[in-house]
């Protein structure tokens, strides 16, 4: 049976939902989405995007601490009245899903390149959602569970790629500061793109046990651990490759397992890379679950599975209308990038002066007046 | 289900409840008559006519024993007047009908004079109980060699031996409207959890059926998923196995005539534990524990795992093994998956034949079956050597489980992920795992998570999970049984600090 | 309940799915052994090797060998022309070995690598080999004893990369050097032994950016070479001519060398950078029959010796790798690595030539095996 209503989530496993949900589609693209803006100083981008996500997360703590039992789609009509608030809400689950639609494409686009040339996307786009869905229909307790139980995948994923330690060479790293700002800022872009999931902080944070203080610490806990996990790869990957032969390669991390014969197997790369569905499959459940509380929350239903039904079949329509061609794809990320940037930087930091500032004005005065 | 629901209104109308109720008469004759009619004049039911006819004995022949009529009825019967047979001997009086006929269906004597409402009974059952011998599905190495039996109050001696304890609690109750099967739970007051004690006894209040023939019935009415392929009860015939539950929290439920004893709450790694880790050292009992947890693996994995790499991403195979590989399977006329299914029905199939068959013939079958037909399936080129193995090597790791259900489930579950594995490849691998990890999550077995200690993770479980640590390590009890009593022991090997201060 | 409304509809969607991506393991000709070579007219020629197996009822069956050659503009065209002379089609994704022409490589190599490196289902650990002579010639030849050429060669190369003649190589590895500027790369040279029907090993083909450079390291250097490049595999002995006695087998010494300390410093400061190449290897005597090694100054004048004549020998080869213009120690990396604002200004390949490369090998004799 679905958990329980009310029960809440411990710390550990609210740390395992955030970084379940922020490795996840990105993780293989990501070091050459960073070469690609910051050639190979694209891991100061990483750690400067980690302390730009840190503030952001500083933000939302400070707004979601002002209301302590309700998450974003009760902050945002608190804030804002019923009719702007609902609309924010809205629009804010019409993101939720269109990531969720980023995250199927990009993944059967993976598939399709990699694995399965020939099986058509809707199958694999369905399967992977009807899962999601089943996984998101047992409740945040169920899904907390798994996902620190599958977080032993990520070890594992970390252990192969030792394997290319090896053949490093970490001359490959050098020269260290290259990089113009411009391009460690585009370089944030995308290291931004692999790390969206911390906005999952908002949903979680009512839902987590512990104090203000000890949950803003394990997320920060949780960031730091993404960060640090994906610096390993990206160094990794870094040596391994040539600064030219990055340019080359969009999915380096299977590239350099594809060349990797263990004497037991060999193509680790598949094996990466069906441990990588999992990671998929929990940040794609994030999602949708955040977008079916949104939406249920807006309609005053407590079915949440009957939106969760909606919120999957949306977002597998929406993916096999797009389709998986490489145009449609990059168009559809590069639209995914910029409305990140509003949804996950821009927004959140608006709402922490809008709550700080003026929200709390508003209250002491009216609180002044009673 | 309708054809049974209409059944059991048919026998509640059939019953006679109004005449049931009726206390005796005075009248001998109306007595008998009735007590005749009652039991359709069943024809083991015995009158024996006493004293030129106003006195009669009434007994099952089927179900009382002869020499104990002759003690407890026949001697005090000589010495003492009719009177004081009434109100000295062992007997007891009864003075409703409803009460004579349930004890006489135990198997009592029932004394009826004539002239007196009340009937005097007997307790003369006769028992036939085989030895307490060590059950054959569960056999262990070391330590006890005791084994339920289909008696119920045996069955609960034997576990009240293990533990002399005034809080073991047994409440029984009769289930089954027609079969009145009686029915214990058993636990310990003060460890168990008393929600899920109230959880058990609710749900079996509820059962309303005919008949329970054993546990296996009561297992189906109070799970807490039916439609789940696992078993969410352990199914037991050991004693201490019992014994040891219930000094975790948990409860037993016993029926009359079956030795299986039921315990709930279980969790999945329950069903992977043994006696045997226990008895021996804690060193080999973790490397067997984690042997038989790393078959869960190949039993269900390993077929879907090597159809996927011979019929999708042969890459994987390493360089020194593709010639091997690829001359076993070459000239193999059927697709891996119909290999593959064929092998997994075959062994079902001498399996099944072996366990009906008396023992001599069962293991003839083993040798045709393993033997013969294994070597000359390759021979004739239908299967491959290597899926020969891969099959065999799934077999045996379903049975290395303990639990027989576990082992079924186990074998049945390797159906979805072949088909899953034969359409997608690894990925269908993935999906699969994926979904079985989802639903094992999900489960609950009387208000506790299946999956514990992994998911939700307890890491001061796994140490009685997936090793096994010395005993004096746990020193609480595993969290999934939510016991009301978390400590199990003090310092057990105090005697060492003890030594220590006398230095 | 609910979930189980849908939940058949899921099983019959995944029944109904077919099995598109199916590739039978049983059904395709497996390559094990390819090789590219150029024809005379510029075309690109493919030969594979393709292992046959029949299966055994016990054991592992026979194998047959199948030699198949096409010629065609590009690799993978004259795949297609292959396959139109075989049954089924062939595989190459577990391909041990791959030979390159040495004509092949004298052009730009990339191009005959490509189809490798775009496809999925390619192996990278395929070692590379470049074949002084015709590769079919290499491929098709019949060894006693070694019934798998893909195997022979494989196990060849990795003998002489335990031995430190040759760095660990594959398609994959090769990728990286293959395409960095500054960086430059060898490759194992094999030539056709006809008389004992062999392939042999005879040293590193020096590659200047993507091309072959004509020349090739010879084997007695190949080793020294790998030792200035600080790789090593599980041994790396080196036998050196020491004295000068009448018993021409006394002259000899033989060490291992058990581990190597590079020092690579360069100076920038004036218009050609100056580069210092400080090597110090710590070596076992394996053979030595003039003994008496216990002495102190026997052992000093030995080590000066064998500085001498590794020192000279280094600076020979780094003779040849500039007449290659080949960058196989990859200084040019190093610069642009810890001097970037020089590397910008150096147009490298006209540079490197002229580089002023001082190499210095100095040896610690450590141990003399059990006898003095």
């Amino acid at each position: 049976m679905p958990g329980k209503k009310n029960e809440k989530i411990t710390r550990r496993q609210f740390f395992f939902v955030v970084i379940q949900t922020e490795i996840g589609v990105g993780v293989l693209s990501l070091p050459f989405d960073l070469h690609q803006a910051a050639k190979q100083d694209g891991w100061i981008s990483l750690l400067l995007a980690g302390l730009v996500i840190q503030i952001i997360i500083l933000a939302m703590w400070l707004t979601a601490r002002m209301f302590p039992h309700v998450d974003l789609f009760g902050i945002l009509p608190r804030l804002f009245g019923r009719g702007i608030g609902s609309v924010l809400s809205f629009v804010y689950c019409l993101y939720f899903i269109a990531v969720c639609v980023l995250a199927l494409l990009l993944f059967g686009r993976m598939l399709h390149l990699w694995i399965l040339p020939n099986t058509p996307f809707w199958i694999l786009s369905s399967c992977l959602a009807f899962i999601s869905f089943y996984l998101i229909s047992s409740g945040l307790v169920v899904m907390a569970r798994i996902y620190t139980f599958v977080s032993i995948l990520l070890f594992i994923m970390f252990a192969l790629l030792l394997a290319g330690v090896n053949d490093m060479q970490l001359i490959y790293l050098l020269p260290i500061g290259q990089a113009t700002m411009p391009e460690l800022a585009k370089g944030i872009q995308g290291a931004g793109l692999a790390m969206l999931g911390f906005i999952s902080f908002y949903i979680l944070y009512p839902q987590t046990e512990g104090t203000p203080v000890q949950r803003l610490k394990t997320m920060s806990l949780a960031n730091l651990f993404v960060v640090t996990f994906y610096l390993l790869v990206v160094l990794i990957t870094f040596g391994y490759f040539s600064t030219a032969e990055m340019a080359l390669v969009p999915q380096p991390v299977l590239y350099l397992l594809k060349g990797i014969e263990l004497k037991i197997i060999s193509r680790v790369d598949l094996f990466l890379l069906s441990m990588w569905i999992v990671s998929v499959a929990t940040s794609f459940s994030t999602y949708l679950y955040m977008s079916s509380i949104g939406l249920s929350v807006l309609f005053h239903s407590k079915k949440i599975r009957r939106f969760a039904f909606f919120s999957t079949m949306l977002a597998i329509s929406i993916s096999i209308y797009i389709g998986i061609e490489e145009q449609p794809i990059d168009k559809f990320s590069l639209l995914m990038t910029n409305l990140s940037i509003a949804f996950t930087g821009v927004i959140p930091l608006l709402l922490m002066v809008y709550a700080v500032v003026v929200y709390r004005i508003v209250r002491r005065k009216k609180d002044g007046k009673a | 289900m309708n054809f049974f629901k209409s059944r059991t209104k048919k026998s509640n109308q059939s019953a006679n409840p109004e005449k049931e109720d009726l206390p005796n008469s005075t009248s001998l004759k109306e007595n008998v008559t009735y007590l005749a009619e009652a039991f359709q004049r069943s024809s083991d039911l015995k009158f024996r006519v006493l004293e030129e006819g106003s006195a009669v004995l009434i007994y099952f022949e089927s179900l009382a024993d002869q020499e104990k009529i002759q003690d407890k009825f026949f001697k005090p019967y000589m010495q003492l007047t009719k009177d004081e047979l009434m109100t000295k001997s062992s007997g007891r009086k009864m003075d409703k009908r409803k009460d004579v006929i349930q004890f006489l269906l135990k198997g009592h004597a029932a004394f009826a004079i004539d002239g007196s409402a009340d009937i005097v009974l007997f307790s003369t059952t006769s028992t036939f109980n085989r030895s307490v011998d060590e059950p054959d599905n569960e056999k262990i190495v070391r330590g006890s060699h005791e084994g339920f039996i289909d008696n119920l109050m045996i069955n609960i001696n034997l576990i009240r031996k293990r533990i002399e304890n005034k809080n073991l609690t047994v409440n029984f109750s009769k289930l089954g409207e027609i079969s009145a099967t009686k029915v214990a739970v058993v636990y310990i007051d003060g460890i168990a959890n008393p929600k899920i004690v109230k959880k058990v006894k609710d749900r079996l209040k509820t059962i309303s059926v005919d008949y329970i023939i054993s546990p296996g019935f009561i297992e189906e009415f109070i799970e807490d998923h039916a439609y789940s392929p696992f078993p969410q009860m352990i199914n037991t015939e050991r004693p201490d196995k019992t014994a040891a539950n219930l000094l975790e929290g948990r409860v037993a439920i016993l029926a009359e005539g079956s030795s299986t004893c039921l315990i709930a709450p279980a969790t999945f790694f329950a069903f992977y534990q043994s006696p045997d880790d226990y008895n021996s050292r804690w060193f080999t009992g973790t490397f067997i524990r984690l042997i038989r947890l790393f078959s869960f693996i190949i039993a269900i994995g390993l077929p879907a795992f090597y159809i996927s790499v011979v019929g999708f991403h042969f890459e994987v195979i390493p360089q020194d093994l593709v010639i091997p590989v690829k001359s076993s399977i070459n000239d193999i006329a059927y697709p891996p998956i119909v290999e593959a299914l064929v092998m997994v029905v075959i062994i079902e199939l001498i399996r099944e034949a072996g366990i009906r068959l008396p023992t001599p013939v069962g293991q003839t079958i083993g040798i045709v079956g393993g033997l013969v037909i294994g070597d000359a399936i390759v021979r004739a080129g239908l299967v491959s050597n290597f899926m020969i193995i891969v099959v065999a090597l799934t077999a045996i790791a379903s049975f290395v489980v303990p639990s027989n259900e576990m082992s079924t489930t186990l074998r049945l579950l390797t159906f979805p992920l072949i088909i899953l594995s034969a359409t997608l490849g690894f990925v269908g691998i993935v999906f699969g795992m994926l979904i079985l990890l989802i639903h094992l999550s999900r489960m609950e077995s009387f208000g506790s998570p299946y999956f514990s200690p992994l998911a939700p993770l307890h890491v001061k479980d796994l140490k009685d999970t997936f090793v096994r640590l010395p005993l004096f390590k746990m020193n609480n009890r595993p969290t999934d049984a939510k016991a009301v009593k978390k400590k199990t022991q003090g310092k057990s090997r105090g005697w060492i600090t003890n030594a220590r201060q006398k230095k | 309940m609910a979930r189980l409304r849908w939940a058949p509809l899921l099983l019959c969607l995944l029944l109904l799915t077919g099995c598109w991506d199916q590739r039978q393991f049983k059904n395709v000709k497996l390559v094990l052994a390819a090789g590219i070579d150029s024809t005379e007219e510029g075309k690109v020629t493919n030969t594979v090797v393709i292992t046959n197996v029949q299966n055994g009822q016990s054991g592992n069956g026979t194998e047959q060998m199948q030699v198949v050659t096409a010629s065609a503009n590009t690799p993978l065209e004259s795949r297609t022309k292959i396959d139109q002379k075989i049954s089924k089609r062939y595989d190459q994704s577990k391909l041990h070995v791959l030979l390159l022409g040495e004509k092949l490589v004298e052009k730009d190599i990339y191009p005959y690598l490509d189809m490798f490196y775009r496809d999925p289902k390619s192996n990278l650990h395929a070692r590379l080999a470049v074949v002084g002579g015709k590769v079919e010639e290499a491929l098709s030849l019949n060894i006693a004893g070694e019934p798998r050429i893909s195997e022979y060669i494989n196990g060849m190369l990795t003998g002489e990369i335990r031995s430190t003649q040759m760095p660990n190589n594959n398609i994959q590895l090769v990728c990286a050097e293959l395409l960095e500027p500054g960086q430059d790369f060898v490759l194992p040279y094999l030539t056709t032994n006809e008389e004992e029907s062999l392939l042999q090993y005879d040293g590193l083909a020096l590659f200047s950016g993507k091309s072959y450079s004509g020349s090739y390291l010879s084997q007695e250097n190949a080793k020294l070479f790998l030792l200035l490049k600080n790789v090593m595999g599980a041994d790396a002995m080196l036998t050196r001519k020491i004295a000068d006695d009448k018993e021409a087998v006394n002259n000899y010494i033989t060490v291992d060398v058990k581990e190597i300390n590079r020092k690579l410093a360069i100076d920038t400061n004036k218009q050609i950078p100056k580069v210092t190449l400080d090597v110090h290897l710590e070596v076992d005597v394996l053979e030595y029959p003039p003994d008496h090694l216990q002495s102190e100054k026997k052992v000093k004048e030995l080590e000066e010796k064998l500085e001498k004549t590794l020192t000279k020998e280094a600076g020979e080869i780094i003779a040849q790798l500039k007449e290659a213009n080949s960058d196989a120690l990859g200084i040019g990396r190093r610069i642009q690595g810890y001097h970037p604002g020089v590397w910008k200004q150096l147009n490298w390949e006209e540079v490197y030539p002229e580089l002023t490369i001082d190499p210095k090998i100095s040896v610690d004799i450590q141990s003399h095996g059990i006898i003095n």
